[in-house]
């Protein structure tokens, strides 16, 4: 059976458990040394031009620009791969205003909806808290389905596999190191994603035959670059809006927007980060206008690795394997510290439990049974195929 | 989305102005969201047949439903 995956199964356990591994080892020696609340919530407001740069990249960029992109331009032409790249990088341009101004009203804050409790009163407060944490939550559990799928496609690994390692691992250094450990692992996740996207840029720019090009697009499929085409223009603005409303409200946003040394360095953090968004996911959603031009009858889905592995290079599927793993760990790593730290600085004035009620220890547990749930979801299928039989 | 960042910059927007915005964008939305094969959403084709609207408000229900839930809100902010 594995013979008709592009690698074998005990192959990438192997590389699921060792990349996992490193990641949580790494995250764990290096928040040992910062311990505290404040480390937890915004690593005391102290972090560079390189390390904010390089999160707030690694965090935006999940698994989804795997698939997203690519599917979406396969139906919506030019205009979704612009609205995909644009509304990926776009908040970074908003937070320079926004960020420096809630950094000056409110220096002591970690949270947009802490912001938003001091402007509003406790009714809007917790419809925004409420709507903040649905969504990450749903993010979570999106980027852990969709490298469980990418694996099991590559692999044939089972979907419980793979979301077990990665949530076990990434909930491990993170409810114990907070957003210094985030950070600290998204520097080297970064460095290897860029690193992996280049090679996959070379590899497609070199062996497809002329094909990754927009000549080769407008030969084959003209309607998708055409200004005629209405879908380049509804699709394009329904990515933008959905993509940078929802990264708008991403609390590892704010908290990053927070934990930034000084405003200068959160302005040119964030501007590097916008130049470096735009082309990343351009070409992940270009590789789906190049597939459906050579494959009209191509899995929107696998837009990107239809090209990428067609001659089924091992190597190659060892190359998109590491690089899912890192896109995940770094965002699922940032959703699990994002909607902690809600829970530590936000679910006190919601809850209003005991006085004595450790809000950190309380933030863990929600996390843990999120999780859980995020675990249980990817294997729906599974589930049914259960009760089929 | 448009409420809460537009009320850092307007002091005037009150409360209850922002919370009913934002519900009004969130129930507009939600009307006009798509099922997963595009053919319907929980105004386009459940609660009224799908003829009953043109065939571009059924061929773009989720181009419709970010439009709606993003500027619905906007219009509440004018009529208070």
């Amino acid at each position: 059976m594995d013979n008709t995956y592009f690698i074998s199964q005990s192959t990438s356990l192997i590389l699921v458990i060792t990349i996992s591994l490193i990641f949580t080892v790494v995250g764990l020696i290096y928040s040992k040394k910062y311990q505290g609340i404040n480390n937890y919530l915004t690593a005391n407001r102290n972090i560079g031009f390189f390390s904010l740069t390089t999160s707030l990249i690694a965090s935006a960029l999940g698994a989804w620009i795997l698939f997203g992109p690519a599917s979406a331009a396969t139906w919506g032409g030019i205009g979704a791969v612009i609205g995909y790249a644009l509304g990926t990088a776009f908040p970074m341009i908003f937070l320079i205003s926004l960020g420096k101004k809630i950094r000056s009203e409110f220096p002591k804050g970690s949270t947009l909806i802490e912001f938003l409790r001091k402007r509003f009163g406790k009714s809007l407060f917790k419809l925004i808290l409420l709507m903040t944490i649905f969504y990450m939550f749903v993010f979570l559990c999106a980027e852990v389905t969709a490298v469980a799928i990418l694996i099991n496609y590559i692999s044939g690994t089972e979907l419980w596999i793979t979301s077990l390692i990665i949530i076990i691992a990434t909930l491990a250094y993170t409810l114990y190191g907070g957003l210094r450990a985030s950070i600290f692992t998204d520097n080297i996740q970064m460095v290897v994603i860029v690193a992996l996207l280049f090679i996959s840029a070379f590899y497609l720019v070199s062996f497809t035959n002329d094909q990754f090009s927009f000549s080769f697009i407008k030969e084959k499929s003209p309607h998708l670059l055409s200004a005629s085409y209405i879908p380049n223009y509804t699709a394009g603005l329904t990515f933008f809006i959905a993509v940078a409303a929802t990264n708008l409200f991403h609390q590892g946003n704010w908290q990053r927007v927070y934990a930034a040394k000084n405003n200068e360095v959160l302005k040119k953090s964030l501007i590097v980060a916008f130049v470096i968004i735009i082309p990343i996911v351009f070409f992940m959603g270009f590789s789906g206008l190049v597939a459906v031009s050579a494959n009209p009858k191509v899995i929107p889905d696998l837009g990107f690795f239809s090209l990428l592995l067609s001659e089924q290079t091992e190597f190659l599927s060892l190359i998109i394997v590491i690089l899912g793993l890192s896109l995940t760990i770094s965002t699922v790593d940032t959703l699990v510290n994002a909607i902690s730290s809600l829970i530590v600085v936000d679910g006190e004035a919601t809850l209003n439990l005991n006085k004595k009620t450790n809000y950190l220890r309380l933030s863990k547990y929600c996390i843990v049974a999120l999780s859980i749930i995020a675990f249980v979801l990817p294997q729906k299928d599974l589930v049914f195929y259960i009760y089929s039989y | 989305m448009l409420t809460v960042f537009y009320s850092f910059y307007n002091k005037k927007l009150n409360e209850k102005t922002a919370y009913i915005s934002i519900i009004i964008g969130l129930i507009g939305g939600f009307l006009l969201f798509p099922a997963p094969d595009f053919s319907k959403s929980l105004l386009v084709g459940i609660i009224f047949p799908i003829e009953v609207f043109p065939s571009f408000i059924s061929q773009s229900m989720l181009f419709l439903s970010f439009l709606v839930a993003t500027f619905a809100p906007v219009t509440t902010w004018r009529l208070k």
